[in-house]
């Protein structure tokens, strides 16, 4: 959905949610979804990952790939998009040794 | 620049060039004009590398390196740069991605630093906004579905991007209306510099009297068979091909 064309008196805030609402789904599948933090004075849109999406390999790809692009094309008025998360990887390797990994 | 010594070029057996020379210097632009089926594509597209396309005798020059003797991505990474007469679209290809990839490889062929993908947005969204194209385009399919207008943009959108140094237009007026005419041509003199060379291949006088060419070649059944300056395409328009001395 052309989110700046069909919406043209949504507020910056609101067009980005629309946007984000349009990808949602499919983070979802993954288990994870993202909000937004805030956007700042000079436009630069400030993500967090959550859920799955934490720790994954492929959040920044999404990010920088898929969200940043999406967004940027979408709304004219973003100059970034940047993810936030400063929370410990989720996906670390399981404390107890695995039964192959006994040596 | 460019530098084209005696060009023999032939497709499908057929001889196409017949011996063509002439030079383009940084800092001109050159139209190139001819009748059809004078040879004028089969040039643009040997020069750029088209594998159809096969040079039999003499030699094409690039800042004094073999032209012919590179591969495409090879010339492109050297500065060359084609805009097609029939550009081909590319479902599945956004107009975005297809831009950042080409931009990045140049860079990267350069040992530059990649424009990273905000950067690049900014940076099509600016050109976009200058060939008067709705940003939303760049998340669509190159060329697919586009109009003729919308696909010469696409071509121009390329070439501000990427910034060649050696410019080949072919038939870049064909199929735009008066006001696209007017945009591509902002397009072309904006990169008009003295360390860039630009070639516009054309029938019109129409688009010459929006890019002022410095010289102008005639292209009739594989040579040239006259030069001269930017009244030559007035005389052309009025006199036609029929006069070759």
């Amino acid at each position: 959905m052309l989110v700046s064309l069909y919406m043209p008196t949504l507020t910056l805030e609101q067009k980005i949610q629309e946007t984000i609402a349009e990808v949602q789904p499919m983070l979802g599948l993954h288990g994870g979804s993202i909000e937004v933090v805030r956007i700042t004075p000079d436009r630069v849109v400030e993500l967090r990952f959550k859920g799955t999406c934490i720790g994954c390999a492929a959040a920044n790809y999404t990010l920088e790939y898929g969200l940043k692009e999406m967004l940027m094309i979408k709304i004219d008025e973003i100059e970034d998009v940047i993810a936030v998360n400063d929370e410990p990887v989720t996906h670390e390797a399981p404390a107890i040794p695995l039964p192959y990994q006994t040596a | 620049m460019l530098v084209v010594t005696n060009l023999h070029a032939k497709s499908q057996e057929a001889d196409i060039l017949k011996g063509v020379s002439f030079s383009l210097k940084a800092g001109t632009v050159t139209a190139l004009m001819g009748p059809n089926g004078s040879g004028k594509s089969t040039l643009a597209n040997l020069l750029a590398g088209h594998p159809a396309y096969v040079a039999t005798s003499g030699t094409v020059s690039l800042d004094k390196k073999d032209l012919l003797e590179m591969k495409p991505e090879e010339r492109a990474q050297a500065g060359l740069f084609l805009a097609f007469q029939y550009p081909a679209s590319l479902p599945g290809v956004s107009v975005s991605h297809f831009i950042r990839q080409a931009l990045n490889a140049q860079e990267k062929s350069r040992g530059e630093e990649i424009t990273g993908v905000a950067p690049f947005i900014r940076l099509l969204r600016t050109h976009m906004k200058t060939l008067d194209i709705p940003t939303s385009f760049a998340e669509r399919s190159l060329n697919d579905g586009f109009s003729g207008g919308e696909k010469k943009r696409m071509e121009m959108l390329q070439m501000l991007v990427l910034q060649p140094k050696c410019i080949i237009l072919d038939e870049i007026d064909s199929g735009l209306d008066i006001d696209a005419i007017k945009v591509v041509a902002a397009a072309v003199n904006s990169l008009r510099t003295k360390e860039r060379a630009i070639l516009v291949i054309t029938h019109y006088q129409r688009l010459l009297e929006h890019i002022k060419p410095d010289n102008i070649l005639v292209l009739q059944d594989g040579q040239i068979t006259r030069t001269g300056g930017p009244e030559l395409a007035t005389d052309l328009e009025r006199e036609g091909y029929g006069r070759t001395s």
